[in-house]
């Protein structure tokens, strides 16, 4: 399978919570009440109901068009790393608004007045779960970033290396170290929550769940062996990314400043042409990858990781 | 943390990763409360076997340098691991030594002894 028709995959995939729409409101039809609540209040009474044709018509026409951008973002030709988090971004999108109509249709169904309809409850948790797991299985369609071909050249000599003899094997790895700022912007959550927890506890409960969520993506573990250098995410280090030695150029130390990469974590440089485990101000080790591309991570210790990259990459280079 | 191995050598590999990772907490590479690597994750890194990763691991253990729980894995020690770990490497430098000049332990200790 080609890498567009991957990303076609995942564009139809983003695509089918928005057909659940108009599938559930032609079987629902008759049992539902016109108008539909729109809004409920913190008490869970409905203060705001909109005509049943308008509603369904606004779903659609949103959830359709994003699902439209999806198919089109997949076939255009731009960066397919860009082309995936539009997909992707489009699978979240689809899948929230899809969720949306889905609870307000099934809390309504043989209900006569839309004013005496149930506000939602665990439907909340459902509806952050639901997107999740449609975003995450949008990324699984989507499939692997396409390889690069392999680099030709070795390391320049300028660069440091290990003294690694011929039988050697080496590993480097280490925790990755957050800046205590970043638990801090968690704090604003958890006061939400904390507010939210008397008038509605099933919105507090998953805003306290999606900030553990957020805490497990925190702890990263970064690896360089000779399959190349690996990022595993949570405390169990699963899922992983994995950058081939094939695709490294060459490895020396840097350093990174927060700004420069608009936050925290696993991101896309603003120029698009890198990526970066950017988890602090500071010692970083930047590797040059096939394509013209980059990556960056925040390590104690970037003398002796990139001397050992480029020994790795030495050895490679002689194997092949 | 980096730890090196060469198979070609006549030290036993458990022997030689736990070196490495004693040298790391000497150092102060890895931190006291920090977590070692998975031993499946090292082992594959490193192409040997798991159960040499956790002999190591359950050498260092025994040194009274990590902990190792069912379910958290390794974390090394709360308190003095550094000066611990510099403690142990050099008794094993002093038994090496003694051993090379002939000297049994009571002979070993009676040296220490006399410097103290």
């Amino acid at each position: 399978m080609t890498d567009r028709m991957r990303l076609l995959r995942g564009a139809v995939v983003a695509a089918v919570p928005a057909a659940v729409i108009p599938l559930t409101a032609w079987i629902w039809w008759d049992r539902l009440p016109d108008p539909l609540p729109m809004h409920w209040n913190l008490s869970g009474a409905v203060d705001r109901t909109a005509g049943l044709t308008a509603t369904l018509t606004g779903y659609l026409v949103v959830a359709g068009l994003i699902a439209l951008t999806a198919l089109v973002s997949a076939v255009i030709a731009v960066h397919w790393r860009l082309r995936r988090a539009v997909v992707a971004g489009a699978g979240a999108l689809t899948a929230f608004a899809a969720g949306i109509w889905l609870i307000t249709a099934a809390l309504s169904l043989d209900v006569a007045e839309a004013t005496a309809v149930d506000g939602p409850g665990w439907h909340l948790l459902a509806l952050f779960a639901g997107t999740a797991a449609w975003t995450g299985l949008t990324v699984l369609a989507c499939g692997p970033a396409p390889r690069h071909p392999a680099v030709a050249e070795r390391p320049p000599a300028t660069l440091s290396r290990l003294d690694l003899g011929d039988g050697q094997r080496a590993v480097w790895t280490e925790r990755g170290a957050v800046s205590r700022w970043a638990y801090l912007a968690l704090l604003p959550l958890f006061g939400v929550a904390a507010a939210l927890a008397l008038a509605n506890p099933w919105v507090a409960v998953s805003l306290v769940l999606l900030a553990l969520v957020l805490i497990a993506a925190f702890q990263t573990r970064i690896t360089v062996d000779a399959r190349g250098l690996t990022i595993g995410f949570g405390p169990v280090g699963r899922p992983r990314v994995l950058i081939p030695l094939d695709e490294i150029v060459s490895a020396r130390p840097d350093t990174v400043r927060i700004a420069e990469w608009g936050g925290w974590g696993y991101r896309n440089s603003l120029d698009m042409r890198g990526r970066g485990l950017i988890l602090r101000s500071g010692d970083a080790v930047r590797l040059e990858l096939a394509g013209d591309r980059y990556f960056l991570a925040t390590v104690r210790d970037p003398a002796t990781v990139s001397a050992l990259l480029n020994s790795l990459l030495d050895k490679n280079f002689q194997n092949r | 943390m980096l730890v090196r191995i060469d198979p070609a050598s006549g030290v036993p590999l458990a022997d030689q990763i736990a070196a490495q990772v004693r040298g790391a907490v000497a150092s102060g590479t890895v931190a006291p409360g920090d977590r070692l690597p998975a031993a499946r994750d090292l082992a594959e890194s490193l192409q040997v076997n798991m159960h040499t990763i956790l002999r190591a691991y359950a050498q260092l253990r025994d040194e009274g340098l990590i902990e190792l729980r069912r379910g958290r894995g390794a974390t090394v020690c709360k308190g003095e691991a550094a000066d611990r770990a510099q403690l142990i490497d050099a008794a094993r430098r002093v038994l090496d030594a003694g051993r090379r000049l002939g000297l049994d332990i009571d002979e070993l200790i009676a040296e220490i002894r006399r410097l103290a």
